[in-house]
């Protein structure tokens, strides 16, 4: 299909900022733990209430330093319970958040701070502050850098004392969905980073998104631990998801201390990127080999894996199931440790996962849910839900938003968690927009029968048939050229009815074959209709074809009769392959793939 | 000289046992010590690396491989190996990057140079760097090395094909300076003029690496 609309979404409250449900929990539900983070290894709880009068405080201390409605002020911090105090403070007071990453340069500072003209900026580290002593210059609107380790926040207490709870509270009155929340910047293709506007409305809208996705899996008592940087917009709103719904959002200390504090913390939830949860597999499966038991650790994967995709099939054979019941109590509890023991469900993004992940982690008891999205967009679009779950796509849209599949292949999106667009940045925001409103996600992708999106490829590196169908070449050449025989393939079929490759045999590997099928001494180009030959190449594209819906699927083939050469620049001098330029020496033998 | 002899291998070979160009790697290596405080070894790629640059490949990332070749085979043929160490000197160039601090000091990146038959005035450039040493600053110090050199042997353009997907390579020569179109699908050609001398080099690319902020020098997949 080329258009999926999400579920319903009710507009929001034009009252409806970000600051709502912390304030109301701190007055409904007061002794609630909503957050936590780590002091000498130990796990400190903080309560909707103290947590909501920090903040407050914190915002009056803002109010006192002179930040005045629609004011930025800069965090530059790693992921930390500070983080969201001030980012919450910032709101309170009137003013806008903006993320600066912890390991950001110097000239990227200085250009957040003076793009943005924030007014204020705070640092963890006496470092970062150094760094912004550096270019404060630059940046003559920033008044000052408070540093979170010297007791920014106990400073702004201090400051704040003698501003008035009407006052503050006036400033809270007066926020709407439709000020801005935050700006956060993001490196796109030309110039410098782009602030990409967000509204309370924006976020919150994408708060409520990803709730309705994720209702049916939250229970009373959830307990996520954030280790991803904040200034990334995918932590951002599963941070801003938790304190919406009341899950205890523990701030982990850093990413090397994750092994020692999720079994403190014991997370039901996570979010994360898929490198993570490779990284887990990869050293539980090393661990294994180590201990001598690799061959059952690899053999419960499979099980694992088997009996996710068997589930997700709609049928689980018995003698799956026994299997994987046995290698529960032998295995996968042990793995399940590795996160705590709770752990039920994750969010993955910023790249995807892999079906055999995702169904090997189903199959351990922990369902991942991958989505999509950019910081332009809240950043959600898609998410795979519990009842709507299909390994190896991005899910469906959220409640809301329509994805549209642009003619080209790009994905196309539409929905009120979707910015208005850069700041003081027309040229950029109008590029970003077509001419009927829908932002330009620059990905490819399809929507498959039941409407979910599954990312296939970026901008342009993409074949359209003459029936329309996008194909991404690349994924394709990739299995085929994993055949030993195979030295490069081309995958053509742009504007024609289906999708062929020309295959380049490895002269090396030919040698052997040749040897062994009693063809001694002949060349490539000798055999190129030879049936073994084709039989063998046969094998290879239909490995690449198991990938691959019927409509992208490689019809047929020919053998080139020689591997592609530099002399006639089908390889550049540097030895990349140059499809347009193959496909040019070989339009004849294209020619005759699809006239046969 | 038996002290030496193994310092001169790691240059990429030893006068002693008269198996390489060794005052070509002596007369034009350098040691650059890299943000992160690690010292690295840049020479001219040399025939006996041979190994080196085939396990290096099969270390390559598919993504990586794709980014350097545009297509991601599992290793490079012997023919492949025999083309990319044909090197003399002039007309085709590489340079090689070796990281001193650790084990070993493996081979991490290569950049290299190739004169367009044409136009003797234009060169194609390639780098690339392992994945688990990318974002480190070493991909731009094989390409600045190799534009300096570049400069003394008549070339006064690289011409680079770089995957659009390939972001971080496209802004970083962006800002370079580099003229960016678009060429085939999925395929921007890019073209850099290179200043007259290697300070010129040295000082343009000086300041391109403080606008490279670490957290995307982390997602940097080294240039092309």
């Amino acid at each position: 299909m080329d258009e999926m609309r999400g579920p319903d979404l009710a507009p929001l409250a034009r009252e409806a900022h970000l600051l709502q449900p912390v304030l109301e929990r701190a007055q409904t539900n007061p002794d609630r733990v909503v957050a936590g983070y780590f002091e000498d290894g130990a796990l400190v709880d903080v309560t909707a209430k103290e947590f909501a009068d920090r903040v407050m405080t914190m915002a009056k201390g803002l109010i006192a330093s002179g930040v005045a409605t629609g004011d930025r002020v800069a965090i530059m911090s790693h992921t930390r319970i500070e983080w969201p105090l001030f980012d919450y403070a910032i709101l309170a007071a009137g003013g806008v958040t903006v993320p600066i990453y912890e390991t950001s340069s110097a000239e990227q500072v200085q250009w957040i701070l003076s793009d943005s003209e924030a007014v204020m900026l705070v640092v963890e580290t006496a470092e970062m502050r150094a760094i912004y002593d550096s270019v404060a210059d630059a940046a003559p609107l920033c008044r000052e850098a408070l540093v979170i380790d010297d007791g920014a926040a106990g400073e702004l207490t201090t400051r704040g004392e003698h501003v008035d709870d009407d006052d503050l509270g006036a400033r809270i009155g007066r926020i709407t969905i439709d000020d801005l929340a935050t700006i956060i910047y993001t490196s796109g293709t030309t110039g410098r980073p782009k602030g990409c506007v967000l509204t309370h409305g924006n976020l919150r809208t994408n708060v409520l998104q990803n709730l309705d996705a994720l209702q049916s899996m939250l229970g009373e008592d959830e307990r996520s631990l954030l280790f991803l940087p904040l200034a990334h917009s995918l932590a951002k709103i599963i941070m801003l998801v938790g304190f919406e719904y009341g899950i205890d959002v523990v701030f982990a200390t850093t990413i090397e201390r994750l092994q020692q504090e999720l079994p403190v913390a014991k997370p039901t939830m996570v979010v994360s990127v898929p490198r993570v949860f490779e990284k887990i597999f990869n050293a539980a499966e090393h661990k294994a080999r180590a201990e001598h038991k690799g061959a059952i650790f690899e053999h419960s994967a499979k099980i694992a894996t088997k009996w996710s995709t068997e589930q997700a099939e709609g049928h689980v054979h018995a003698w799956t199931n026994f299997e994987h019941t046995i290698y529960g109590k032998l295995v996968y509890a042990k793995l399940q440790e590795v996160f705590g023991g709770e752990l039920r469900f994750a969010f993955s993004g910023g790249g995807p996962l892999g079906e055999r992940l995702t169904h090997f982690y189903n199959g351990i008891g922990v369902k991942v849910f991958e989505g999509y999205g950019l910081t332009e967009t809240s950043p959600t679009l898609t998410v795979n839900r519990e009842d709507a779950w299909t390994p190896g796509t991005v899910g469906r849209p959220v409640a809301g938003t329509t994805i549209r599949i642009a003619p080209d292949g790009e994905i196309l999106a539409k929905g009120p968690q979707v910015f208005s667009g850069y700041w003081h940045n027309d040229l950029a925001t109008a590029e970003t927009f077509d001419d009927e409103g829908w932002f330009k996600t620059g990905d490819i992708g399809v929507l498959d029968d039941d409407g979910f999106l599954r990312i296939t490829g970026r901008k342009k590196e993409l074949i359209v048939t003459a029936a329309g169908k996008n194909v991404a070449p690349a994924p394709l050449e990739d299995r085929i050229r994993a055949h030993e025989l195979v030295s490069q393939a081309v995958v053509v079929g742009d504007g024609k009815p289906f999708i062929a490759a020309m295959i380049a045999i490895d002269e090396e590997a030919f040698a052997d074959w040749a040897a062994h099928h009693a063809q001694p001494g002949l060349a490539v180009a000798d055999l190129v209709d030879d049936p073994d030959l084709r039989a063998e190449i046969q094998k290879a594209v239909d490995e690449a074809n198991l990938s691959v819906s019927h409509a992208e699927a490689i019809k047929r083939f020919v053998i080139l009769p020689h591997d592609l050469t530099i002399d006639a620049g089908e390889l550049t001098p540097t030895l990349k392959v140059r499809r347009a330029i193959v496909e040019k020496t070989y339009a004849h033998l294209i020619d005759a793939l699809y006239n046969s | 000289m038996e002290a030496d002899h193994g310092s001169l291998a790691r240059l990429g070979g030893c006068a002693a046992c008269g198996s390489e160009p060794t005052w070509l790697a002596e007369e034009k290596s350098r040691i650059y010590t890299l943000r992160d405080g690690s010292r690295l070894l840049v020479r001219p790629l040399l025939a006996s690396d041979r190994a080196s640059l085939g396990i290096g490949y099969e270390q390559m990332s598919e993504g990586s491989r794709r980014r350097r070749f545009f297509a991601a085979g599992a290793h490079l043929s012997e023919r492949e190996l025999d083309y990319l160490l044909d090197l003399d000197y002039d007309d085709r160039y590489a340079f090689a990057a070796f990281a001193l601090d650790d084990d070993g000091a493996p081979g991490v990146g290569v950049a290299r140079y190739i004169r367009d038959r044409e136009d003797p005035g234009l060169a194609e450039i390639a780098a690339t760097v392992l994945d688990e040493y990318q974002g480190r600053g070493i991909g731009t110090r094989l390409v600045t090395e190799l534009a300096a050199e570049a400069t003394q042997h008549g070339i006064a353009t690289f011409v680079a094909h770089v995957l659009w997907e390939n972001e971080p390579a496209l802004e970083l020569l962006r800002d370079a300076g580099a003229r960016v179109a678009p060429e085939e699908p999925g395929i921007a050609r890019i073209e850099l003029d290179l200043p007259e001398d290697r300070a010129e080099v040295e000082a343009r690319v000086a300041e391109m690496l403080t606008r490279i902020t670490p957290h995307l020098g982390a997602r940097a997949r080294d240039l092309t």
